[in-house]
């Protein structure tokens, strides 16, 4: 009594078939160009190299132009599970060797099924994108594969993080389902996003535009924000999805990876107040602050190169995972414009999804003035950061390290948008406008009418300027919890976070808010 | 250098072409100075459509642009002068804050378009390195 080994030998060579994909050949091609296969990617991603695989048996289920006779294992893609740092984790890699990785029917129904998985199993899904597009040869059925993705991408959005790594070309509709996804990583070289390409582009519009310009790496981080993070080579987009789960829980209702510290030392930083500049208009960098504040190297910084007036990213803090929004005054004075008010509302989004208290460091001389920036909507790009403040739930911690003016001073999180801690350092300047503003205002005819308006407005300025910048008005209006020696922040805020962290706080119950998109 | 003047649909712009070395790879761009002239000279009356936001005049690998609109409040390094990138060339006021506007590459400044107490707008270029 025992198996008939025919039936192993026939498992075997069915394995070694879809093992291969498209071929060594194409496995070698892609390696002389610094490539990694489908598989590989998968390897590299997963502890150990292991995986359990979903559908490497599937078919194709198309009959038409002759693509019955043709074999594509696995129908392009690459469907398993694994874990990463000991926590499960989905991924699905499509594979450029089988068809050039193009989605069929079958192909889209492999990526639903992992993500219905994912959603049920309560983890991480990362797609690897390297594809062709849409396989013509199937029609609208591989359209409504798009569809289908697109449609589990919205439902397992604000359960379980999502993250995209474009290792190749994605082009179309395909672009869209990275685009519902938490975060996109792309390659720096071999990878391309895009909606329509050039000849589309010059056919339509006359106009000449190149890949560079406008779906390369360089182009989606700096220019249209669409992606997050550039990864150097496979390898490196595999670390940083890693990097990113080390960040962020299982699933919304999941436990945020917290590792705290059982003490808390409370040290003084001296280091932090040399770093202050004396001069209230020499710009503090604030990539310093930041540095001292959180535990070394775990500054993560989410979408650098695009819009830099403003910071967003992960950090821990006494090994408590925290998200933190800037300002970076080096970088256009540090005013919340358009892109920077989209760059931190969404963060502050993905943090209050996944329970990751947020930190809040302000020093801004307000929002940017401009033809461009009224016309473009900063009013209601703008407001998108108030909505996320407001109705953001995790722990919420504001330090106004500088100026603090005006709405952007609520954009960046006052106590009336409902921290639950706002500390100022003494060089906190919190008022509703600069002392230059104020006076026309406030004086417009003494100054009219004085023999000489330069001295007397010198004089008026001096006066509020030390009765309006500084943190000790909004501090005896009880708008401050305290005004703190920047040497101590670190230890301030490390209890502060640790207080709080049992906060639990409810909206009223409705389908959803209306973000002023 | 040459001043020319040029008309572009009814606008008027007054341009400094200085020319450089012809087996020089730099971009032409990086050698032109477009400033909008404080009074179109008989421009044809437009009709009441709303202005398009100032566009950005497009730069060379050495110009250095304006990140926003702000007064020029000093300028630390003189024509001719040998900088290294980030190195500090020109310093704004904006928003109650000074902006420093480091040298995009390194180089030999060739040319400061701007003097101190000057107002600028986004993306005009300050200075150009060569």
């Amino acid at each position: 009594m025992a198996i008939d080994p025919s039936l192993l030998e026939a498992l075997k060579l069915r394995r070694e078939e879809a093992l291969i994909g498209g071929g060594v050949d194409r496995i070698e091609k892609r390696h002389e160009k610094g490539l990694l296969s489908a598989r590989e990617r998968l390897t590299e991603f997963f502890d150990g190299g292991n995986f359990i695989e979903f559908g490497m048996h599937a078919h194709h289920s198309c009959i038409n132009f002759g693509l019955e006779k043709r074999k594509m294992p696995g129908d392009g893609v690459v469907c398993a599970t694994g874990y990463v740092d000991g926590r499960p984790v989905a991924a699905f890699a499509q594979d450029f060797t089988v068809g050039g990785g193009a989605v069929g029917a079958i192909h889209a129904k492999k990526i639903c099924d992992l993500l219905d998985f994912a959603i049920k199993a309560g983890i991480p899904v990362v797609g690897i994108n390297d594809s062709g597009g849409a396989r013509i040869q199937e029609g609208i059925e591989a359209l409504s594969g798009y569809g289908q993705i697109f449609f589990r991408n919205v439902l397992a959005s604000g359960v379980i993080p999502q993250i995209s790594i474009i290792a190749g070309p994605c082009a179309g509709g395909a672009a869209y389902s990275p685009a519902l996804t938490d975060f996109i990583i792309m390659t720096r070289k071999n990878s391309n996003m895009f909606i329509c390409g050039p000849d589309v582009i010059r056919a339509a519009t006359g106009q000449t535009a190149s890949l560079d310009q406008f779906a390369s790496a360089d182009a989606h981080a700096q220019v249209s924000g669409n992606i997050h993070l550039i990864a150097e080579d496979d390898n490196h987009a595999m670390a940083l999805a890693k990097k990113l789960l080390d960040y962020l829980p299982s699933n919304n209702l999941g436990d945020t990876p917290h590792k705290m510290n059982n003490d808390i030392p409370l040290v003084e930083d001296a280091g932090m107040n040399e770093i202050i500049p004396a001069d209230p208009k020499s710009p503090l960098d604030m990539q310093q602050v930041i540095s001292r504040l959180v535990d070394p190297d775990s500054w993560f910084e989410i979408q650098p190169d695009y819009a830099p007036n403003m910071l967003t990213g992960f950090a821990k803090l006494e090994n408590l995972v925290i998200g933190i929004i800037a300002n970076q005054p080096t970088v256009k004075a540090g005013c919340i414009d358009i892109d920077s008010s989209d760059k931190a509302a969404r963060f502050i989004r993905v943090c209050n999804i996944y329970s990751i208290p947020v930190l809040s460091l302000v020093d801004v001389p307000g929002f940017m003035p401009g033809l461009a920036q009224e016309r473009g909507g900063i009013i209601r790009h703008g407001a998108k950061m108030l909505f996320a403040w407001a109705s953001g739930t995790v722990p919420k911690i504001t330090l106004i390290c500088r100026k603090a003016y005006g709405g952007a001073y609520l954009a960046m999180c006052s106590s009336d948008m409902g921290a639950d801690f706002v500390f100022a350092w003494p060089t906190a300047e919190i008022a509703v406008m600069g002392a230059q503003g104020a006076m026309k205002v406030l004086y417009k005819k003494e100054l009219e009418e004085a023999e000489d308006p330069a001295a007397l407005e010198q004089e008026l300025r001096k006066a509020y300027s030390e009765k309006f910048a500084s943190p000790y008005q909004a501090a005896s209006n009880g708008m401050i919890t305290d005004v703190i020696d920047p040497a101590v922040s670190r230890s301030t805020l490390a209890l502060a976070f640790r207080g709080i962290m049992g906060k639990h706080e409810t909206r009223p119950p409705k389908k959803h808010g209306n973000i002023p998109l | 250098m040459d001043h020319l003047r040029i008309t572009v649909e009814g606008k008027v712009y007054d341009v400094i072409v200085e020319k450089i070395d012809s087996d020089s790879s730099t971009s032409p761009a990086a050698s032109t100075t477009v400033v909008r002239s404080a009074a179109p000279a008989s421009a044809p009356a437009r009709a009441a459509a709303p202005a398009p936001a100032a566009k950005p005049v497009a730069a060379g690998a050495g110009d250095a642009p304006s990140p926003l609109a702000g007064i020029v409040q000093a300028i630390e390094a003189a024509i001719g002068a040998v900088v290294n990138e980030g190195d500090l060339v020109l310093t704004l006021e904006a928003m109650k804050m000074y902006t420093p506007i480091n040298a995009p590459m390194s180089g030999t400044i060739t040319a400061i378009h701007v003097k101190v107490g000057d107002a600028v707008e986004e993306g005009q270029i300050l200075y150009t390195i060569g």
